[in-house]
């Protein structure tokens, strides 16, 4: 294994766990929304134990290694025996499933960090332990399937050959290829059983393949199971980048199964696939991308590849054409295909954005995990809807995302849904309901957190906000949507608020600065007794934005669209109301809005054009709508966001001003203004 | 103290002038040195910023030395030839550039040459120690002191005050 150095290997075998331990959680919360484990559940838990236990050991992580080992026995008797529905020991194995989840998750995250100890998880391993004396009612353990030992007859006797590509280092793939099998099933062996890289070696392989011969403990040798192995192994061989193809060799008769995995590794463009593939065989969680925060390794589908790949390969060819034409000298043709190039790698640009998004899976598991807790500490019983699993958000947007929903949630479930016998004598349902929903809009994902709780209260945010003196226009100006939003002020709430009021303002203004570091933003519906929904609108991808270029005094600067309500000029003067000490305002269909001149917030050295000469840009923020004056807007275009240095960001006098900044075509840079913090 | 001054090895240092005095800084931290190039101003940051730059399509902020240690600044020098470059350092992940009024040299110098600071002021709250120069001969040349900057302390300038 020469090709792979430790830490890449370490990298591997953490991509592959961390897939598998968001297959096992899906599996697990899954089955307790439906209050019972299934036959096919307990299937796959066994079988992810089993992989879980192998890697481990693989990786020299004992401890882990037994703990899964346990486990892995736990479920092959639970398989066998399954408990009866929501008896008394079914609950405890949820609870045992849950604790070995967590435990897995603890040990993930330190091996990443690289403070993983190899300690057995005493107390874990004696409850699973204990558990399966319990269901097996004989207390004595039940006997651990993995360890059986007995041979059939016809030992050995299930077979698979596998070829293999013309590729370099051959036998160091047949090596990983034998490495996976093994971890399916562990009494196999292989010809050739040697593999170094020698010709003869080589040419065997090249020639004969290599031949897989596994056999099932005999407990589980039964048809069923062998045929099951078959199709397991034969569809990890399929993903294997090197493998060219795999058939069985059955005594008897040569199974189609065998000749249609061929066909379609053939056809299929296996060669984008890495070779690195979890061993996971079920389409159902193998086709999932996977959310997480310090995941250096995205899977990525392979119709995205597959079409990144072909543009390419389009524009590779183009290449060649250029060349054609540059030696005819022909400028038409030239012309031609320079803006067919473009659109090609326009075209790429997008397909190698998408790369980077992943599903809100990852997300959604984090909030099934923080309901299932609360609602054991708080005693209350809370039904949990997750729709739209499925969308996909930038994998950078996720990291920031997680925060602010697991604060929303812990919101509601603390202090939004009342208990039960609040809700009991309101009439309402003795169960919470909480939704989390996902919408991909374009552009945009939205996500809706509602509960269906006591709302917020709104006197008491308005005798909050006079307190604190935050109300800058008198109180009939303001709508409820823009009342709910004085929450998310800085300090809103204090601690005393938390006890004595419905308490949301806790750390909300936490929720709204991590938002918009993302560009998100967020909005509150509320109706009392009824609930409160929050809308989070966060743009799918991070790095483009529709955007326009504009000028104020000597600056030029760029603006992103989405906060734009409304662009337009003024004939003269008159809507303008010039306010001593404080910012001017804008009249607008009869309401005023603060106007921001932007060359004077940016203390521009040169004078503002008159604002008949200007333009007025209408914008949402997070505080209100608001008006900002510029002297010219000169492109409106696609921005390409990026980061500005930290640096820069502990550097500036007062707010922040700016979210990012873009590259021009002329190479200048143009600083990307924060609507959201001008005001 | 400076740990590099119990050790006997020499270090690298970069010397240039900032205003007329002469600054060094560990080779270590230099990621490199380039020319005086346009620098677009940045709107709302501290004075201490003269705004950033454009270097390979990354933009780098551009602190204003002069202003910030207090040295004459570098407009006064207008009228002779002026010898500017940017300094780029690498602080806290990220990379930073300094303005300097003329590149001197790279020096080797031993532990023996760092000069620690008397006492922590408001004029030297930006430097770590001194560094004495020695002329070919190896004796001390005429009292040349380098102040060598501490970048941790510079460039966080304007933060927890």
């Amino acid at each position: 294994m020469n090709d792979f150095d430790d830490g890449e290997m370490l990298e591997i075998y953490l991509y592959e766990q961390t897939t598998l331990l968001d297959g096992l959680n899906d599996i697990v919360y899954g089955a307790e929304e439906d209050k019972h484990f299934s036959k096919e559940d307990l299937e796959e838990i066994f079988r992810i134990m089993h992989t879980v236990k192998g890697s481990a050991a693989m990786m020299e992580f004992h401890a882990l290694s037994h703990t899964a080992h346990l486990a892995e026995d736990l479920f092959s008797f639970l398989q066998k025996e399954q408990p009866k529905e929501q008896s008394e020991e079914e609950k405890e194995v949820f609870n045992c499933v849950f604790s070995v989840l967590d435990y897995f998750q603890h040990v993930f995250e330190s091996i990443q960090s690289g403070s993983y100890e190899n300690q057995p998880e005493e107390e874990l391993n004696a409850r699973i332990q204990q558990l399966m004396r319990r269901l097996d009612g004989s207390g004595e353990t039940a006997e651990p399937a993995a360890k059986e030992g007995n041979f059939a007859d016809t030992a050995l006797g299930n077979r698979v050959r596998i070829w293999f590509k013309d590729c370099q280092l051959l036998s160091v793939h047949a090596l990983v290829i034998q490495k996976k099998l093994l971890r399916l099933c562990e009494q196999s062996t292989f010809s050739p059983a040697e593999l170094e890289e020698t010709d003869e070696i080589r040419r065997s392989l090249m020639e004969d393949g290599m031949l897989w011969s596994f056999q099932l403990p005999g407990k589980e040798n039964t048809a069923e199971a062998i045929e099951k192995m078959y199709e397991n192994a034969l569809s990890m061989l399929e993903k294997q980048m090197y493998v060219d193809h795999a058939k069985r060799e059955d005594h008897t008769e040569e199974k189609s199964s065998g000749s249609a995995v061929n066909k379609e590794s053939k056809a299929s463009p296996a060669a984008l696939s890495s070779d690195s593939e979890p061993v996971d065989t079920k389409n159902k969680t193998s086709e999932r991308s996977h959310a997480g925060s310090q995941r250096a390794m995205i899977s990525v589908s392979q119709t995205k590849v597959a079409s990144l790949v072909d543009t390419v390969g389009e524009i590779i060819n183009m290449l060649s054409s250029m060349e054609d034409v540059y030696g005819k000298n022909d400028r038409e043709m030239m012309g031609r295909v320079i803006s067919q190039m473009k659109k090609k790698t326009s075209e790429m640009r997008e397909m190698t954005l998408s790369l980077n998004l992943i599903t809100v899976e990852g997300l959604f598991q984090k909030v099934r995990k923080i309901v299932r807790e609360m609602c054991q500490k708080l005693n209350k019983e809370v039904t949990l809807t997750l729709e739209g699993k499925e969308t996909e958000i930038d994998k950078n947007t996720v990291e920031h995302l997680s925060n602010p929903f697991l604060h929303l949630i812990r919101n509601a479930l603390d202090h939004g849904i009342e208990s039960t016998e609040e809700r009991l004598a309101l009439g309402k349902n003795e169960h919470g309901t909480i939704l989390v929903q996902a919408k991909n809009l374009g552009r945009e994902v939205q996500f809706i957190i509602s509960d269906d709780g006591c709302g917020l209260d709104k006197d008491k945010i308005i005798q909050k906000a006079k307190e604190k003196n935050l109300l800058s226009r008198s109180l009939e100006e303001y709508s409820d949507k823009e009342i709910y939003q004085l929450i998310m002020t800085p300090n809103f709430s204090t601690k005393e608020t938390v006890s004595e009021y419905s308490g949301r303002g806790v750390g909300m203004n936490v929720v709204l600065e991590e938002l918009e570091k993302i560009n998100g933003s967020i909005q509150i519906q509320s109706e009392k007794d009824q609930g409160t929904t929050f809308i989070l609108t966060i743009p799918t991808s991070l790095s483009i934005v529709e955007g326009m270029d504009i000028r104020a005094g000597e600056f030029q600067l760029a603006m992103q669209s989405s906060y734009v309500q409304q662009i337009f000029a003024v004939t003269d003067q008159t809507p303008v109301m010039e306010k001593e000490g404080k910012l001017p305002e804008i009249l607008i269909k009869k309401r005023a809005y603060p106007l921001i001149v932007l060359s004077q917030r940016l203390q521009a050295k040169q004078e503002h054009v008159p604002y008949e000469k200007g333009i007025m840009i209408l914008v949402e923020s997070s505080k209100g709508k608001y008006c900002i004056f510029v002297d010219e807007i000169i492109k409106i275009r696609q921005i390409v966001v990026k980061k500005l240095p930290v640096f820069l960001e502990n550097k500036m006098k007062s707010s922040r001003l700016y979210c990012g900044y873009t590259v021009l075509g002329n190479g200048d840079i143009s600083l990307i203004l924060d609507t959201n913090h001008l005001f | 103290m400076d740990t590099n001054t119990s050790e006997n090895k020499s270090v690298e240092i970069l010397v240039f002038y900032i205003g007329k005095t002469l600054y060094g800084l560990r080779m270590e931290r230099v990621e490199e040195i380039i020319g005086i190039q346009k620098i677009i101003p940045l709107p709302g940051s501290m004075d201490e910023i003269l705004g950033i730059i454009n270097l390979r399509n990354r933009i780098i902020p551009i602190v204003d030395s002069n202003f910030l240690l207090k040295e004459a600044s570098a407009s006064s020098l207008e009228e002779e030839e002026k010898n500017q470059g940017i300094v780029i350092v690498s602080f806290a992940g990220e990379r930073v550039g300094i303005i300097v009024d003329d590149m001197c040299d790279v020096l080797s110098v031993h532990s023996e040459q760092f000069v620690s600071l008397s006492k922590k002021n408001e004029k030297n709250r930006y430097l770590k120690n001194f560094v004495r120069t020695k002329n070919d001969s190896g004796e001390d040349a005429a009292n040349q002191l380098i102040s060598m900057l501490d970048l941790e302390e510079m460039l966080t300038f304007g933060e927890n005050v």
